[in-house]
This record gives C-alpha cells, sequence and structure tokens, in this order.
C-alpha cells in the first residue's frame, strides 16, 4: 500500500516560494529605504512605499492560500506546522515592509539636513539585518536548524549595535541641541531596523517548530512587544 | 520494539494489554501490543486496512473466541482482572464491554426489542423495568424524542443514523462499562456523523470508549488519546493532539499525512 499526495505536496512547494518571493520583497525595501535615507532620495521614498503595496498583496494572498489549504487539504503533523508557519511568517514579513516604508519616510523627512557625519553606523546594522534575514530564510529552505538559531544569535549582536547607537545619538543632542531633529529621526531609524531584527528571529523561532514541533524563543534578548 | 505509552498517567486505567500477540492460524495479526486505556476518555485507534487495530478492539471483548483458529497471548486486564482467565463468563463480559459495529446491525424486530434483547437476555422479565431500561437507553444514545412515538415499529424502518444510534442504545441498555466501536459512522452521512461524535463526548462522562475509525479527522475530533498501528504493532500512542501535530514516530508522521509506503 503507498499513498502520496502530489498536488497537495506541489501546493506546499508553491507556498513556500511565496513565503520567499515575499521575504525578498521585503530584503529589498530595506536596501531601498536605507539609500533613500542616507541619499536622501525622494524617488527611491516613493519606490519604496509602492513596493508596500506588492508586499501587502503578497500577505493577502498567502493567507487566502492557506485557509484554502486547511479547509481543503485537512493538514496534520508537519504539513500543518508549514502552513501554520507560513500565516504567522507573513505577519512578520508584512511589518518588516512597514518599518522600510517607515525609515524611507524619514529620508523624505531630513532632505534639508545635511548629516553631521558621514552615515556608517546605520548602515552596518541595516547590513547585519539583512544578513539575518538572509539566514533565516536559507534556514526555511535548507531545513538548517544551526543556521536558525545562528540568527537568534546574531540578534543580540544587532541589539548592542543599536544600543550603542542610540547613546551615540543622545549624547550627541545633549551636546549640541541643532541637530536634535536630525538625530531624533535616526534614532528611529535604528529602532526600526532592530525592530525588525526581532521579526526575522520570529521567522528563525519558526524554522525551529516546522522541523522539530517545538516552539521555543531562541533569543534570550528577544521580546517582540516590549 | 513495540511502543507502549502512558499519556495521560493521572488518569486511572481501565483496560491494559500487556505483551499481546494474536494468531489467526498462522498469520501473526497482534504482535506484542502494550497499551494502557485510560478510564473515562475516548481512545481512538488508526492505521491501514490490516494493521490489527480491529483485531484488537475485538480481543478487548473476545469476540475473536468466535473465529476458530484463533490465538491469543499475554494478558488484557480490565480493571486488573484478567479477562481471558479460564473462569471468565464471556457472555457476562460481552455485557459489561458492549460493541457496536461498522454497520447499523439492528435485529428484525421493533425498536423497543431492540433495546430489550440484551436486558431480557441476561435475565429481565418485568415489563415496566423493561420500559424504563428502554427509555433510559434511548434517551442516553439520543434518539428517544425521535423514536418514542413508534416504539413498536421495525427497527429496520428508520434511518442508517438512527440505526446506529440504536445500536449504541442497545449496547448502552445492558449497562456496560466499556463501549467498543469499529468504525461507527463509516455507513453515515456527515450530519448523523456529527450526532454520533457528540453523543460520544456525552457517554464518555460514564462509560470508557475505544473506537476503531478510517477517518482520521474524527480521530482528532473526538479522542483524548491515539495509538497508530502498523502490520500488527503498536507504533505510537499517545494524546490526541501531539499525535496529529508532532508525532514522535516517522512512520505515524506519513500516515496521518497521507504520504505512505
Amino acid at each position: 500500500m503507498s499513498a502520496t499526495r502530489v498536488e497537495f505536496d506541489v501546493e506546499l512547494e508553491r507556498l513556500r516560494g511565496r513565503l520567499l518571493e515575499m521575504a525578498s520583497a521585503a530584503d529589498e525595501m530595506i536596501v531601498s529605504a536605507m539609500r533613500a535615507l542616507t541619499e536622501q532620495d525622494i524617488e527611491l521614498t516613493r519606490e519604496v512605499v509602492r513596493s508596500d503595496d506588492g508586499v501587502d498583496q503578497i500577505n493577502l494572498e498567502v493567507e487566502k492560500d492557506c485557509i484554502r489549504l486547511i479547509a481543503l487539504q485537512q493538514p496534520v503533523g508537519r504539513d500543518l506546522r508549514l502552513i501554520g508557519t507560513a500565516l504567522t511568517v507573513i505577519t512578520d514579513i508584512e511589518r518588516m515592509g512597514d518599518y522600510a516604508v517607515d525609515i524611507a519616510k524619514i529620508g523624505r523627512r531630513i532632505t534639508r539636513h545635511s548629516f553631521y557625519k558621514p552615515l556608517v553606523d546605520l548602515p552596518h546594522l541595516a547590513d547585519l539585518v539583512r544578513q539575518m534575514l538572509r539566514d533565516a530564510m536559507l534556514a526555511f529552505v535548507n531545513r538548517d536548524l544551526n543556521l536558525a538559531m545562528k540568527v537568534a544569535l546574531a540578534d543580540d549582536a544587532v541589539d548592542d549595535l543599536f544600543h550603542q547607537q542610540r547613546d551615540y545619538l543622545l549624547d550627541l543632542m545633549q551636546r549640541d541641541s541643532s541637530v536634535i531633529y536630525l538625530a531624533a529621526n535616526l534614532l528611529f531609524v535604528g529602532k526600526y531596523l532592530e525592530r525588525i531584527a526581532d521579526h526575522i528571529v520570529n521567522i528563525a523561532e519558526r524554522v525551529y517548530y516546522v522541523e522539530t514541533g517545538e516552539l521555543k524563543q531562541l533569543a534570550k534578548s528577544h521580546k517582540t512587544n516590549s | 520494539m513495540v511502543k507502549s505509552a502512558d499519556p495521560t498517567s493521572r488518569d486511572r486505567i481501565k483496560i491494559e494489554a500487556t505483551n499481546v500477540d494474536f494468531y489467526y492460524g498462522d498469520f501473526h495479526a497482534l504482535i506484542n501490543v502494550n497499551i494502557r486505556i485510560p478510564e473515562n476518555k475516548i481512545t481512538a485507534l488508526i492505521g491501514p486496512s490490516g494493521c490489527g487495530k480491529s483485531t484488537f478492539l475485538r480481543t478487548l471483548n473476545r469476540m475473536n473466541d468466535l473465529i476458530p483458529g484463533t490465538r491469543l497471548r499475554g494478558s488484557i486486564r480490565v480493571d486488573g482482572y484478567d479477562i481471558y482467565a479460564k473462569e471468565v463468563d464471556v457472555v457476562e463480559l460481552r455485557k459489561r464491554i458492549g460493541m457496536v459495529f461498522q454497520k447499523p446491525n439492528p435485529f428484525p424486530k421493533s425498536i423497543f426489542e431492540n433495546i430489550a434483547f440484551g436486558p431480557r437476555l441476561h435475565g429481565e422479565r418485568n415489563r415496566a423495568r423493561l420500559s424504563e431500561i428502554v427509555e433510559r437507553s434511548l434517551k442516553q444514545a439520543a434518539l428517544w424524542d425521535e423514536v418514542k412515538d413508534k416504539l413498536k415499529q421495525s427497527a429496520l424502518a428508520i434511518s442508517g443514523g438512527q440505526q446506529q444510534r440504536l445500536c449504541i442504545a442497545r449496547a448502552l441498555a445492558t449497562e456496560p462499562e466499556v463501549l467498543l466501536m469499529d468504525e461507527p459512522c463509516s455507513a453515515l452521512d456527515p450530519n448523523a456523523t456529527f450526532r454520533i461524535e457528540e453523543l460520544m463526548s456525552e457517554l464518555k462522562e460514564r462509560y470508557t470508549i475505544v473506537i476503531v475509525t478510517h477517518n482520521m479527522q474524527q480521530a482528532a475530533r473526538v479522542s483524548e488519546n491515539t495509538g497508530f498501528f502498523l502490520k500488527g504493532e503498536l507504533i505510537e500512542f499517545g494524546p490526541t493532539e501531539k499525535l496529529f501535530t508532532r508525532p514522535d514516530d516517522p512512520r505515524t508522521e506519513d500516515y496521518i499525512r497521507g504520504r505512505f509506503g
């Protein structure tokens, strides 16, 4: 006796593909948002806002797909964990897109302010965050638990860098009130990047769940709702 | 090695099978089955056709004794007593451990006589007491309101779903402690199926229920614990929620996900 569910398997593969597509769109939004910020490029800001509509659209479509698969295929075990994971991961990615829009809009808001020094730390922070996102999605595709754990650990480095950056900007504002507008906005950029990293840790935790059936917090400093 | 799980150790154990092997002639149908079935819970047994789940169910009230050439090794205890011991009266045992089958099989008699049959067999002659038992059993099986005005009609005249509830009522009439159900809904439409499932969750307050089903959503919906049989072995036994979301054995996972072979 044997049984396979070819069509269902094709659907699940397609679902995985859509999550990767969505994550990759969010990644591009982060890149564009950071360029909109550092280059103070208003056209790029508009582009990020437009991309967000695309990510929102994928979010809705994937959610519909998941509900349909649950209703028609009655998934259990690993299949159910994957579909449940897809439903939460799309929310995480959708929020990441929203933060990218916020960052891009800050780029527009500060166009008339020149930087007190070249922006280095924030682009570095963005690079760390993007690496986390790439690793989380690779862990998802390759079912790689070690990589998922690595993503959770990387979040600590992001938190450290964000705190350094925050302390530096606060200090700067105290010493020179003329930079407050700019520095306060940049403080938000750091915060948004740090939050994006938290959502990526959520994804890594879901990778762990799909593979092991165990839901647990992988990063000790991880508090999405704080 | 056969896995035996005690998923809810705080529960009182109603049925305990230890190292059970079962043979139809030369065919080794159950291989070293160990399971502890808790009282007042619904335990579902799942697995592909021919895996031994129905055979195992029938060992629990010695229905297999009726098949020539069968042999059982190991022990099955109900409330601690070996039901295969020499002194056990099998008719008395089946009164305590009732059974409902796949196809509704009412006797070609009236609704009343179907229910009264068991108590009569066990010596009840008083008409008033028999009426009481019929009413109580039909109420417990959630059928009373539908048939109370036609108790003298043939049981074959009611619908399949009603017939199956009648068979449940018939099993309840002898006041059993355990109810064995062998695919009780496979011949019923979804509505009748949901009625039986609802009934099961009411009945478990008073009875221990063991159900064999091919419908995995049904096992998931109604049972607290599920056992997965494969080729005569009990592969995995544990809380239903766990078995359907994160089973321990890859063979269980393959089966419930419908990717098997």
